[in-house]
């Protein structure tokens, strides 16, 4: 497995530790309650931003030290499964985005419209983090 | 694991008849990972055109000896 490849898994899987994270933190401050009135803006960028940008970058360098005779070459397969990944994100991402555009039109409650963006951008980079892995499993 | 490519090759070969030179070893020869030599071996990667004629440098056989393609009907 490439360093790349490795960071792809850590990706996938900070994706959806963020994901259950921040769903966690949001339902306990709900605490049974309406959910769309609990304050959200510090859980989302604590648990569903922050967090994970931090894991990232912890598990890329735990990784790159676990397997440092690998090295962190980024040959041209590596380039062509990252730009087919990122491509195939784009597009889920782009047509994710009609549903908070939607909201947004409909004049939702910010909640909403915030939450939905968010789940475009969550699962547009796991969806282009798994076509990564399917291709560098099965080939390119 | 299936093979997307038709690109069939002789890597294998080549590489056991220049002394059973390793995938790592010609990995570095060409400049990529050892698993993109991997996967080239495999079918799984068609491999550019420059890193194609770059192999082939690296045995000293032409393109065509390296890498084959089924012609139409085949």
């Amino acid at each position: 497995m490439t360093f790349e490849e490795r960071s792809t898994w850590v990706g996938a899987i900070v994706a959806i530790g963020g994901f259950v994270g921040y769903v966690s933190a949001l339902l306990a401050r709900a605490g049974g309650g309406d959910i769309s009135e609990v304050p959200f803006v510090d859980l989302l960028l604590i648990y569903g931003i922050g967090i994970p940008i931090l894991v990232t970058i912890v598990g890329v360098v735990v990784v790159t030290a676990i397997w440092h005779r690998d090295g962190q070459t980024k040959d041209q397969r590596d380039k062509a499964i990252d730009r087919h990944g990122e491509y195939v994100g784009g597009i889920v991402l782009a047509a994710l985005m009609i549903a908070p555009f939607g909201l947004a039109l409909a004049a939702v409650d910010t909640f909403w419209i915030a939450h939905a963006m968010y789940l475009a951008f969550m699962l547009s980079a796991l969806t282009g983090a798994i076509v990564k892995i399917v291709v560098y499993r099965r080939g390119f | 694991m299936g093979k997307p490519t038709k690109v069939t090759n002789n890597i294998r070969r080549l590489r056991f008849d220049a002394g059973e030179m390793t995938q790592a070893e010609l990995a570095d020869r060409v400049a990529v990972t050892r698993q993109t030599v991997m996967a080239i071996e495999l079918g799984r990667y068609s491999p550019s055109l420059e890193l194609a004629f770059q192999i082939s440098e690296v045995f000293g056989v032409p393109l065509e000896d390296v890498f084959q393609y089924p012609k139409p009907g085949e």
